[in-house]
């Protein structure tokens, strides 16, 4: 079974696109893999889980004192044990295609901006062109004979595919815009708190 | 989605696009003109049959043929050399100081505005103050950015002077004595307050050990043009100011007389034709067309009931608050689509609040013209002091700028608040 906690790329770290983009997009193939792996263990698991309940509920019943310990309550267990574990592993992995896939969507609608409140403004701008197309596109798509509902539904699915994609790199510039300013003042703050702090008191050594 | 809510939302994008400046303006315009148009026609506020009647009657065709005639006029006569003639022909007048030179240059900027685009006129300007300050060996800095805060007093003046003007014109019907009766003293008084502010301002500068050898009518390469092409000009404003006796459109008579200049005045109409502003008239044909969308969805009726609600609190001083939004949103966006977003709202704040139509107007024209100098990408002439300032190799910060021009342009927006308020009084 895979221990994904042992890849080197795990973890919490937050993904950076710059200096790391070679690298990790030759790590695209293996997180991808390894999603499917994670997925796939968790199904199995969970299924052989609910398999195996039945066979095993004679066996499992423990009385504890007052307690009762169902065959019911121990898979329940486990099976939560089970998407603890690999589910934590799955979002990790579906948080980095997400910043991946944002990051391209929002590179391939914006292009490459310096300032991050003009990214802001761009991608709110996209959002709502995106929204203004699927407004226009449906009824037309729709007026197409046979074809045109399901397509229009495409579309539909598709733009808001990419709205939310969209929503998660704003929300990602956002909370790295007012990180950088927060950090800014209590930096500025802290400055200034230990230059007017007396020697021996305000951490000087 | 309702029709307001996508309005709202084609608005919303024309203003980001036009705030960030990822496209140029014209073409921000026109993709909000085309998605105008498309759901106009979705949600039935255009009819396909007869869309382009419907279209044609959006657009104010009098103010874009007068803004295209004076265009070409001005541009004729710059051509001339006639704004280089003046100016040197005052600095030789003005002596060997030059804080002198610059002070004169600089209010000589505010008039040529009056008669050509704030574009051309820092360009003119821009060029001669640099030669000048070479011969001097002076730093041009602080005269090329006061020159183009100057631009701005001088887009006061006249009805022809700026877009904002003619749109706000078109919209009270005013004539152009009538506009002049009630803008010229104001720029007036601004220029003097300015000069009286700018003299100290412009502090040390390098005085000549001997007299500069100025030629004035070294700039003039073709005396027998420039004198029809200054002839036609002042037939073309002795007409502007006779329109109401002769009875036609102002945009006709301007259209009239770019003619007679570009076949009388002019050796190159094609190139006077190529340097014409093609994109300031695209501008205003597609935001003519978004306006009207706006105003036809319920937009700009929700807009005006917002600032109407901002109204009551104070109707009195209203026109004043009102003219420093202008200001203040001038400052960032193009004083052109503030203008006219704002000429509708302030239609709908003036039957429900009874202020004036008038008073907002003229609040809306003062805004909307100085507060461009605010910020060094609040108006094209200051874009183009900064350009021109950089190729010398002298950079202007936004602090640099807000640090000189912050308190002029504070006192010519008082002034401007001052004479607002004394409007509604009378």
């Amino acid at each position: 079974m895979t221990d994904p906690s042992k890849n080197p790329e795990g973890g919490l770290r937050s993904f950076t696109w710059g200096n790391d983009m070679q690298r990790n997009s030759r790590d695209v193939g293996k997180r991808l893999l390894r999603l499917l792996k994670n997925i796939l263990i968790l199904y199995f698991a969970l299924t052989l889980c609910k398999a195996l309940e039945p066979y095993l509920a004679p066996i499992l019943n423990l009385e504890l004192g007052s307690l009762l310990i169902s065959s019911e309550l121990v898979f329940t267990g486990v099976s939560l044990v089970l998407l603890i574990y690999f589910g934590y592993f799955i979002l990790l992995d579906i948080r980095f295609f997400l910043n991946l896939a944002s990051k391209a969507i929002s590179s391939w609608l914006i292009g490459e901006e310096v300032s991050r409140v003009r990214v802001i403004a761009y991608d709110v701008a996209v959002i709502i062109a995106l929204i203004l197309f699927r407004e226009l596109a449906t009824p037309l798509l729709r007026c197409i004979e046979g074809v045109g509902a399901p397509l229009a539904t495409a579309v539909q699915i598709i733009v808001l595919a990419i709205i939310l994609l969209m929503v998660y790199h704003l929300a990602g510039q956002l909370y790295h815009l007012l990180k950088d300013r927060i950090e800014g003042i209590v930096k500025s703050i802290a400055d200034r708190f230990s230059r007017k702090s007396p020697r021996g008191e305000g951490g000087e050594t | 989605m309702s029709v307001t809510e996508v309005f709202m939302l084609i608005f919303a994008l024309i203003l980001i696009l036009l705030v960030t400046g990822r496209y140029h303006r014209s073409v921000a315009a026109l993709i909000g003109a085309l998605l105008t148009i498309l759901f106009g026609v979705e949600y039935g506020i255009f009819h396909l049959p007869q869309i382009l009647t419907e279209l044609i009657e959006l657009i104010d065709m009098n103010t874009i043929l007068l803004a295209i005639g004076v265009m070409i006029l001005a541009e004729a006569v710059a051509r001339t050399g006639f704004f280089e003639f003046i100016g040197l022909k005052l600095a030789k007048l003005v002596g060997s100081s030059f804080r002198r030179i610059s002070l004169v240059l600089i209010i000589l900027t505010a008039f040529i505005t009056a008669f050509v685009t704030t574009i051309t006129a820092m360009v003119i300007m821009g060029a001669l103050t640099i030669s000048l300050a070479r011969r001097f060996e002076a730093d041009p800095s602080k005269t090329i950015i006061y020159e183009a805060v100057m631009t701005n007093v001088g887009g006061l003046m006249l009805m022809i002077s700026s877009i904002p003007n003619l749109i706000v014109a078109s919209f009270l019907d005013l004539e152009f004595i009538d506009f002049m009766e009630i803008s010229l003293p104001l720029a007036l008084l601004i220029i003097l307050a300015s000069t009286l502010y700018l003299y100290p301002a412009l502090g040390d500068q390098p005085t000549a050990v001997r007299e500069i050898e100025i030629d004035p009518w070294s700039v003039i390469e073709d005396k027998q043009m420039f004198y029809r092409a200054m002839l036609i000009f002042a037939l073309a404003i002795a007409l502007f100011i006779l329109r109401d006796f002769i009875g036609a459109p102002l945009g006709l008579i301007a259209i009239g007389c770019a003619i007679a200049i570009l076949a009388l005045g002019s050796r190159e109409p094609e190139s006077i034709f190529s340097s014409i502003d093609w994109g300031t008239i695209f501008f205003l044909a597609s935001f003519y067309v978004i306006v009207g969308g706006l105003e036809k969805s319920g937009v700009l009726e929700l807009l005006a009931r917002g600032v109407f609600s901002i109204s009551t609190i104070w109707t009195a001083a209203f026109p004043a608050v009102n003219m420093w939004i202008c200001a203040a949103t001038s400052s960032i966006i193009d004083n052109i689509p503030v203008t006219m977003i704002l000429i509708p709202v302030m239609k709908y704040v003036s039957q429900l609040a009874q202020i004036p139509i008038s008073v907002l107007g003229w609040s809306m024209i003062f805004g909307a013209n100085l507060g461009g100098s605010l910020t060094p990408i609040g108006a094209p002439s200051c874009i183009i002091a900064v350009g021109i300032l950089r190729r010398e190799g002298r950079f202007v910060s936004w602090s640099g700028w807000l640090k000189r021009c912050l308190p002029l342009v504070a006192i010519q927006l008082l002034l401007a608040t001052a004479y607002t308020l004394l409007l509604l009084k009378s």
